[in-house]
């Protein structure tokens, strides 16, 4: 699958879930379906272009094999409450429903005191080096990459 | 006049950097002094021009005291990253030329140039000559840190480019702040749509667990994810790719 836009080329595309049923919110969400390519269990992640980083459940994250990078702690303010972290490179997969789906080498927050079960994908570190497109019609979103 | 005031008086090189000043008195002076010598850009015509000289406290806490005041000139390009964050009043231009900084990065002393519109293209010019004296301690790093901390990563990753190579925290958060690469990959999963509209009738069932789904049923379902692993293994059941969700 490629969309030829003005140089852009999108390579898949995925339905999405558009509501999250653990949260009781009229607010429709976006939920993307992400993997480590280590691990073939998918699950699904907010699209959250408002987050500061990309943040998994803890478990998920030990899943992702992250490598924790040395430095300063980091902490993030989050409505769920402020939580100290640190960041690390992982390569998480955009798994596409038809064409290809996009690895992504990305920055992400890892604390191991993340609320269980809550997974962000942010634009900082993660989404500012792919192209998307959201159909909101058919629940699906197209990627693409800078090439 | 103050001996710090003195001794920056007697040491400044004339080029970028100045010893370190007590206190934020003594570096409004300092920031005067430099001014007068006009290693500071003067105003141009029809603008109004200041110091701003504020506390910078990643922790605000009253009681903190300024210890010392760093002077230093920055590349145009760092001063622009600091201040396009700054929380200024007004139209402040981006045309910020010294930052002083406490040696512990608390307080910062930010010269700014108010200017009546972009037409300040010339200080900008003149002021990217400036560098940090080589051998200086420019506390990059530490503003870089308080950057990172407060995830501003656009003044993080300009405030990188100004590390001298040889600063270990150069290596340290490159890859941190380097963005993200991508890859297409030649792999599909299944439409789960049918996983998704499952998803509120199986919640109630099994809150607080993990569980595997598959179409519109839980294969398994654990408390902790390492669990629900090991059941899907055990059962020969990972093949079928579920989807792995926790209800909170």
């Amino acid at each position: 699958m490629a969309f030829d836009l003005d140089g852009t080329v999108l390579v898949g595309k995925a339905r999405f879930l558009d509501g999250d049923p653990a949260i009781a919110s009229d607010t429709a969400r976006i939920y993307l379906k992400v993997v480590a390519p280590q691990n073939d269990f998918p699950f699904v992640a907010q699209f959250d272009t408002g987050a500061a980083w990309t943040v998994f459940d803890p478990q998920l994250t030990e899943a992702l094999n992250a490598d924790p990078l040395d430095g300063d702690a980091v902490t993030l303010s989050t409505r769920l409450g402020q939580f100290t972290g640190r960041l690390a490179r992982a390569t998480l997969r955009f798994l596409a429903d038809e064409g290809d789906s996009i690895d992504v080498e990305a920055t992400i927050f890892v604390c191991p005191e993340w609320p269980t079960g809550r997974n962000f994908i942010a634009y900082t570190g993660t989404l500012e080096r792919l192209r998307f497109a959201v159909d909101p019609l058919e629940n699906e979103i197209y990627y693409g990459i800078i090439e | 006049m103050r001996s710090a005031l003195r001794a920056l008086e007697s040491s400044f090189d004339g080029r970028a950097c100045v010893p370190a000043v007590e206190g934020i008195e003594d570096a409004r002076s300092a920031l005067d002094w430099l001014s007068r010598r006009q290693v500071l850009p003067q105003p141009v015509p029809g603008s109004s021009s200041g110091h701003v000289l504020s506390r910078f406290a990643p922790t605000p806490d009253p009681a903190s005291k300024l210890v010392g005041v760093r002077i230093v000139m920055l590349p145009i390009s760092l001063a622009d990253a600091l201040v396009r964050n700054w929380s200024t009043q007004g139209s402040y231009e981006r045309s910020t030329h010294v930052i002083a900084l406490g040696q512990d990065a608390l307080d910062i002393a930010i010269h700014t140039q108010q200017t009546p519109g972009p037409g300040s293209r010339g200080l900008r010019q003149e002021a990217t000559t400036l560098q940090p004296a080589r051998g200086d301690r420019v506390p990059i790093a530490a503003l870089m840190a308080e950057a990172i901390r407060r995830s501003d990563v656009r003044t993080a990753r300009a405030l990188l480019r100004g590390l001298p190579d040889d600063d270990p925290a150069k290596a340290r958060w490159s890859r941190v702040l380097q963005p993200p690469r991508a890859t297409r990959v030649d792999v599909r999963d299944r439409d789960r749509t049918v996983e998704y509209r499952a998803l509120a009738g199986l919640r109630p069932r099994y809150r607080h667990q993990w569980a595997a789904i598959v179409g519109d049923r839980a294969i398994a379902a654990a408390p902790t994810l390492a669990e629900l692993r090991n059941q899907l293994l055990e059962q020969s059941r990972a093949g079928e790719r579920p989807l792995i969700h926790f209800f909170d």
